[in-house]
């Protein structure tokens, strides 16, 4: 069968997807992207599907033309590498056997402007498939808005392999809302937007960083509403152009709401740029094993110092809105800076109690990083 | 019962230590026409009182030498059987001629001792009456009574050896007094004592213990392999002649000769026979006195380590011994220096007072009670830490492989022509490897490359670099001086080791290693300078433990925190961890406690502070460092490599002793594809 697209969108799907394909993978064919067809009354539809076995990815796009169904299993890499150089083509012929049932499709001939490939490919149905079996209702959000929370709680998720269920992001939709939470031992950071959800439906669970970082990816490329599920075992999300489908990591999910501190009482207030610069400055006197900046607060001011052997140190200041007596805490600088570069409000409100107790960083509305302090023994 | 005796024998060492000894002396005399005579072992020297111990009797033996214990005594010798193998019967039966002062003692075997074991002597024999009595159980010529027990200068004292290989085989005695005009033999068959026969025979002894276990099936049954039970009988010979060094020994098997060791003056002679030359070139001697104590023998360096303990020689007035206390002083004095479940080399031989040690603890003799276990303690572990300290004082690097492939050390200078050339290939491949992914990084210039450390000889990386390019074509080539000097290169291989060009050669640096050590001084420092920082945890972390290692994390509460783990109790056997080093952020605090525990032994508690807190630094570096197989980024090999000068002690080896890097110079290069 023939089919002809468009370069560009051909390419910009097909390369989406690769982004899934394990580099390297036991299996062969888990390497290769599978290729299908299926005839919908006028049109033609397309799906590329990819997966690593945990994560399993399909993206449809229509073709123009096609006659019959079939499908095939193509390498990843290297066809995603022909159609990089095709991108600028207005058409893209992709051709290969109709499935008659008696032996399984094989190749693939790739034509475009005055070249074509002929390319080995791989029996189909030898392509694993991850079937959603417990995914029951959804919710409705922006995909935009699932890609900004994304982007602001995944640094803070553990790569520690040891605590599999910290590696991954905590979602959790309850009533009109859907958090996500994501921590290693020594922080974590939150934050928390509005969904539609008409049937009212609680459900959360354990979401690989792998999947969300390809959700991120494909919901800044393909903006449109997403429809989110999460089972028991697997969540789903469903958009116009495609579905992630991911299982989730099991185990309990620490309760990350107690972790927030509800009573500390000194309040500072400081402009988020100007805290940026000062603890990125301030690290810059830090050594490995000695990763420590200390945050001293006097009424109107904070300063930031850090020290270190065979390295040298560091103060610097900047205006504060702190009353109170004179107060010093100490962290590690790339655990504010991480809080800090996800903020997209003009000023952050810093919340702390004392030294050895959580400090909470209010960063935007309804986003908020909690951070441990550091003691020097 | 045998407790009982025990608990005896002990108040009795206590009351009678000094005055036994003189007693012993004054039963001596009646007995025996003394006549002093000294054996030698080479590098010791003895003051008189130690002497004094060592004198043994020789000379015209009075007849019937050998009695039957009392009662009294033999119900106070540690009783137990000691035949169990062939190697214990070679052992018992070297003992008795090491006792007769012999010396030459030949050993002949047939297939691993179970057919066949004979040793032959030319020690001061036995006469017919003697003869009649060695196989007798309780029949020595080494104790008079149970006093004598606490002042045992033989090998033997229990008169049990002979009887018991007796009652198990077809065994048989010949033997002639010194001197004396005819020989005697006697036999004896699975116990069954023959009659004592006249005939000729050679000066000295010959015991013959033939079908080993003949009946008793059992043991025979669980007889190893001829190879195994060679490589027992050879350990008991190799203990004998590092002991006896004066002694002349062989050991054949079925017509082969194993060993022919011919008397040495020096024990390390005997060393290199066993272990090689190369073990000899680079023994450590160490020598110790005090009052009742001798300590002189060698240590290997630690980068001859081991994997199990078998190399700990142990030598307590000639005998063999295995002393946890001595084995916790040697470790000690290695300790930092060798890896973990690693074991140093040592061969020593303490003279102690035979007032001073209880031997009469273990039937075989191998363990061995001392009066003031921490004396010996200390003088073994400050004799042994002097030897190690003079030895690196006196050789700052250690050889490079090559170096001691060669057995010489490199000459530097004078070499500028092949050098160049050398570098000029060199740089050719630099040229085409940076294209396929190696990493060329700038670096400021100044030579901060690892060459200033301690290998002799070496010129900064600039100077070296300028030095090989002064010649007339090298503007020719892409690398000027300048932008030469300015480059390093470093690699990693393997995921494991990065290899890094310095000014005069190459470095193999293991990354595991090197991050090891260094991660171990900046906890140390951090330590000292109560500047360890500790992350406090978002969620502490509960730990369920057995009892045991619940109470022993208790027990460590105080040096945890010192380091930055704060732990607390929660419920019954259920630890919680508030607060965790910084350094060891990316470890599982869960798994960091478990993995402490397994590698903190008994031992390790009852040492004391400094020692716990050393071994948990140590657990900590090692953790907390890369492992092998773990990639790295450019910048990190950099960081690493960068880190390195602020390290200044042992920079060649990490906490555990092991290199952090193999230097190799041009020259060294030169040398290996035969341009030297
Ligand atoms: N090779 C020998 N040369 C001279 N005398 C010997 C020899 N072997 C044994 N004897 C004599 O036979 C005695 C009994 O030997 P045996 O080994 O049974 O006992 P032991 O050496 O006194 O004590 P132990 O049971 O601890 O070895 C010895 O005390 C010694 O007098
Ligand atoms: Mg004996």
């Amino acid at each position: 069968m023939n089919l002809s697209f468009n370069g560009n969108e051909l390419y910009k799907g097909f390369n989406l997807v690769t982004s899934i394909v394990p580099s390297s993978a036991i299996k062969h064919i888990l390497q290769g992207i599978r290729f299908e067809v299926v005839e919908t009354g006028f049109k033609p539809v397309c799906t590329l599907t990819a997966t690593d076995l945990e994560v399993l990815v399909k993206y449809t796009l229509s073709a123009k033309e096609s006659v019959g169904n079939g499908s095939i299993v193509l390498p990843a890499v290297r066809v995603n590498n022909i159609l990089r150089e095709w991108a600028g083509n207005e058409e893209v012929l992709v051709s290969f056997d109709v499935e008659t049932g008696l032996k399984p499709v094989s190749t693939c001939v790739l034509k475009s402007g005055k070249g074509y490939f002929k390319i080995v490919g791989e029996d189909s149905s030898q392509f694993p498939m991850i079937t959603i079996t417990d995914v029951k209702s959804f919710v409705t959000v922006d995909g935009k808005i699932i890609g900004d929370m994304i982007g602001k709680v995944v640094h803070a998720a553990s790569t520690v392999r040891a605590r599999s269920t910290l590696c991954g992001v905590f979602v959790k939709i309850d009533k009109e809302e859907i958090v996500m939470a994501a921590a290693d031992g020594n922080r974590l950071s939150m934050v928390k937007r509005k969904v539609e959800n008409p049937d009212g439906v609680s459900m959360s669970g354990i979401v690989s960083v792998k999947c969300l970082t390809f959700l991120q990816r494909f919901s800044s490329e393909f903006k449109g509403i997403l429809r989110i599920g999460i089972g028991e075992s697997q969540v789903l999300f469903v958009s116009e152009r495609g579905e992630v489908v991911s299982q989730l990591i099991d185990g309990q999910y620490p309760r990350y709401e107690d972790v927030i501190p509800k009573d500390n009482d000194k309040r500072v207030e400081v402009k988020r740029d100007e805290l940026i610069t000062v603890v990125r400055m301030a690290s810059f006197m830090t050594s490995e094993g000695y990763h420590v900046v200390k945050f001293v607060f006097k009424d109107g001011r904070l300063t930031l110092m850090s020290k270190a052997a065979e390295v040298g140190e560091a103060e610097l200041e900047i205006d504060a809105s702190y009353k109170g007596p004179d107060f010093e805490i100490c962290f590690n600088p790339e655990y504010v800076l991480d809080a800090l570069k996800v903020s997209d409000s003009e000023t952050v409100v810093m919340e702390l109690k004392d030294n050895s107790s959580a400090a909470l960083f209010r960063t935007g509305h309804e986003q908020l990083s909690v951070i441990m302090p550091i003691e020097l023994k | 019962m045998r407790d009982e005796c025990k608990v005896e024998c002990i108040i009795a060492t206590r009351c009678l230590n000094s005055v036994t000894y003189f007693c012993f002396l004054i039963a001596g005399t009646l007995c025996y026409c003394i006549e002093t005579y000294l054996v030698t072992i080479a590098q010791i020297s003895y003051d008189l009182k130690v002497l004094s111990d060592i004198i043994t009797f020789k000379g015209k033996r009075y007849m019937s030498q050998i009695k039957i214990l009392p009662l009294s005594v033999i119900n106070k010798i540690a009783a137990g059987e000691v035949v169990d193998r062939p190697a214990a019967v070679v052992k018992e039966l070297i003992e008795n001629a090491v006792d007769a002062k012999s010396s030459r003692i030949d050993t002949y075997l047939e297939d691993g001792g179970r057919k066949l074991i004979r040793v032959s002597d030319d020690g001061v024999g036995m006469d017919a009456e003697d003869l009649a009595l060695a196989f007798q159980s309780h029949a020595t010529s080494k104790l008079q009574s149970a006093d004598d027990l606490f002042a045992v200068h033989t090998l033997g004292f229990r008169g049990e050896a002979l009887p018991s290989i007796g009652a198990v085989s077809h065994s048989s005695i010949i033997s002639r007094v010194k001197g004396a005009i005819n020989g005697a033999e006697i036999k004896i068959d699975g116990g069954v004592l023959g009659k004592v026969k006249e005939r000729g025979a050679p000066e000295g002894t010959q015991v013959e213990v033939r079908d080993l276990f003949f009946n008793v099936p059992v043991r025979k049954k669980f007889l190893k392999t001829i190879p195994t039970e060679m490589a027992y009988i050879s350990d008991v010979l190799t203990r004998f002649s590092l002991s006896y060094p004066a002694v002349h020994f062989t050991l054949m098997h079925n017509n082969r000769t194993v060993f022919n060791l011919p008397p040495v003056q020096d024990i390390a002679e005997r060393i290199a026979a066993f272990f090689g030359e190369e073990m000899r070139k680079h023994l450590i001697p160490v020598f110790l006195r005090e009052e009742m104590f001798t300590l002189s023998g060698y240590i290997a360096p630690p980068f001859f380590d081991k994997s199990n303990a078998r190399m700990l020689f142990i030598f307590l007035n000639g005998r063999y011994i295995k002393d946890s206390a001595i084995f916790r002083a040697i470790n000690e004095a290695y300790r930092g220096k060798l890896m973990h479940k690693r074991y140093p080399i040592v061969f020593l031989f303490l003279q102690v007072q035979p007032s001073e040690v209880d031997v009469n603890v273990h039937p075989t003799k191998i363990e061995v009670r001392f009066r003031n276990t921490n004396a010996i303690y200390n003088y073994v572990f400050s004799a042994l830490k002097d030897g190690l300290n003079k030895s690196t004082t006196k050789s700052v690097s250690v050889p490079s492989p090559l170096q001691r492939l060669e057995g010489e050390s490199v000459k530097t200078g004078e070499v500028d022509f092949i050098k160049r050339s050398l570098w000029e290939q060199f740089s050719f491949r630099k040229e085409a490897e940076s294209n396929m992914g190696y990493r060329l990084t700038k670096d400021n210039g100044n030579a901060r490359s690892p060459s200033s450390l301690p290998l002799s000889g070496v010129e900064t990386r600039g100077a070296a670099i300028s030095s090989a390019l002064d010649g007339s074509d090298a503007g020719e080539k892409v690398f000027t001086p300048e932008g030469v000097g300015k480059k390093k290169t470093y690699f990693q291989i393997h995921n494991a080791f990065i290899i890094e060009e310095t000014g005069d050669g190459l470095n193999i640096i293991d990354q595991h290693a090197l991050h090891e050590i260094i991660l171990y001084h900046e906890i140390e420092r951090g330590m000292q300078a109560s500047r360890s920082p500790s992350q406090r945890l978002l969620i502490p972390e509960l730990v369920e433990l057995s009892p045991k290692d619940f109470f022993s994390v208790i027990s460590l509460k105080g040096y945890l925190e010192s380091v930055g783990i704060e732990i607390d109790e929660f419920g019954q056997h259920t630890v919680v961890i508030r607060a965790f080093p910084q350094i060891l952020k990316h470890l599982n605090a869960r798994g960091f406690i478990e993995d402490l525990l397994t590698e903190l032994s008994d031992e390790d508690y009852s040492k004391g502070k400094d020692n716990i807190l050393n071994k948990l630094i140590n657990i900590m570096a090692c953790k907390g460092a890369v492992k092998a197989g773990q990639k790295l980024e450019a910048q990190e090999i950099e960081e690493l490599l960068e880190k390195r000068r602020n390290i200044n002690a042992y920079t060649n080896n990490c906490p555990h002793g092991r290199p952090t890097t193999l230097r190799f110079s041009l020259d060294e290069l030169q040398r290996q594809f035969k341009r030297k």
